[in-house]
């Protein structure tokens, strides 16, 4: 009886902690601006396997892609960003980004060589859409500044992971792997997008 | 070499300044050097300024190593005049991060591109600086000290990135130094962007 008082009691203070724990996600401030702008293309597994996919790609496509295409994405996706932010709207914003998954991850899968320009565009649509989502879910206690220094700052973090993944090419079999890896990410997407996920 | 240690300098006396104070209602009773780090921390404070110069700031590293000697009478200029134009002109401030966007994304894209139009953007830039900074204050309405911090405040944001980036490919000329700086400027696009669209929602 004693041993069920003292469980309750352990139970009671983690759950105090947990919940100031959880009030840091309601964006307010600059702290909570940056934390939330951060984890936002981190906590969604759509974005996270577009985000990594586009690191992959590029490294399978080699110079000047490698470093291009994460140049090109942030730019790219920050403009969908500010048609979020301004409520503008976009058709099948969550269809877009499921696609990306599907798209990106079959031509990792594929290992297909599109020349610089065609990879450029692909990931510029995508990207359209991903920022689109980031803009239009701020919340809107938010400090602008800190959103958006953390939402880059996340979304090139996926992007240096993806990048690091790709180095695998350079070993014996690792295209494989980036290629396993790259089905796995159209399948993730595939889920997304007929609504397993 | 002498310029680098100037910059060195600058880089140093920045990362050593005092704490913070109010940005655009400047306190006009203090003391002479409280008023003169109020005008400094103009610069420090404002996203849009940052955001423009530190910009113009990568621009100008990754162009050429001693690009920030050369644009530097146009960004002057620019900046005088955009102080002296300031008591008729308020809300400036998106124009500073539009300003900024296209620096960034020119240093993301093409940081090697005409000198000439380095000039005219440097000036440009200057321009709204000055602008944003005073935003809408009174012709001589300030004390001088406030001014020339300010002027100060503003070289040095822009200065900074400059000569971190211009010294650094310097030191270490390899490849992906260089784009590591793009990439920086590209996330510096991608913030301006969005607070560009935060400023006009």
């Amino acid at each position: 009886m004693f041993k069920t008082r003292q469980f309750g009691g352990l139970m009671a203070v983690i759950a105090i902690f947990l919940a100031s724990g959880v009030q840091a996600h309601t964006g307010e401030g600059i702290q909570g601006g940056l934390i939330s702008g951060f984890t936002h293309p981190i906590f969604g597994w759509d974005h996270v396997v577009a985000m990594v996919a586009v690191g992959l790609w590029g490294a399978f496509l080699g110079r000047p892609a490698i470093f291009i295409l994460p140049i090109v994405f942030p730019l790219v996706m920050a403009f969908g960003g500010a048609l979020g932010i301004a409520g503008v709207e976009l058709p099948a914003v969550e269809t877009g980004i499921a696609l990306s998954g599907v798209v990106l991850g079959l031509l990792v899968a594929l290992a297909v060589r599109a020349p610089l320009w065609v990879a450029a565009v692909i990931v510029g649509v995508f990207a359209i859409f991903h920022g689109h989502a980031h803009g239009a879910e701020l919340p809107e206690a938010a400090n602008p500044m800190a959103y958006a220094v953390g939402f880059v700052a996340g979304t090139g973090l996926l992007h240096l992971i993806g990048i690091g993944f790709g180095f695998l090419t350079k070993v014996p079999r690792g295209e494989w792997i980036i290629r396993a890896a790259g089905a796995a990410i159209a399948m993730v997407g595939g889920a997304f997008l007929l609504g397993y996920a | 070499m002498r310029l680098h240690r100037a910059l060195a300098a600058g880089l140093l006396s920045a990362g050593a300044w005092a704490g913070p104070a109010a940005a655009h209602s400047f306190a006009t009773g203090a003391d002479i050097y409280t008023s003169f780090v109020e005008g400094a921390a103009v610069a420090f404070e404002s996203p849009p300024l940052i955001l423009g110069l530190v910009s113009l700031g990568l621009l100008v590293g990754l162009w050429q190593r001693d690009g920030m000697v050369k644009v530097w009478p146009f960004f002057g200029l620019g900046l005088l005049l955009g102080m002296a134009v300031a008591p008729w002109v308020s809300g400036a401030a998106p124009a500073g991060l539009g300003v900024g966007v296209v620096c960034a994304v020119l240093a993301a894209l093409a940081p090697r591109m005409a000198g000439q139009a380095f000039m005219a953007l440097a000036g440009l830039t200057g321009f709204v600086a000055g602008l944003v900074a005073l935003d809408g204050h009174g012709f001589a309405e300030l004390p001088v000290q406030i001014y020339l911090g300010i002027i100060l405040g503003i070289n040095l944001v822009v200065t900074m990135p400059a000569a971190a980036a211009a010294q650094t490919l310097e030191t270490w000329p390899q490849e992906w130094l260089r784009i590591g700086w793009r990439v920086a400027a590209s996330w510096s696009a991608a913030i301006g962007v969005m607070l560009l669209a935060f400023a006009l929602r």
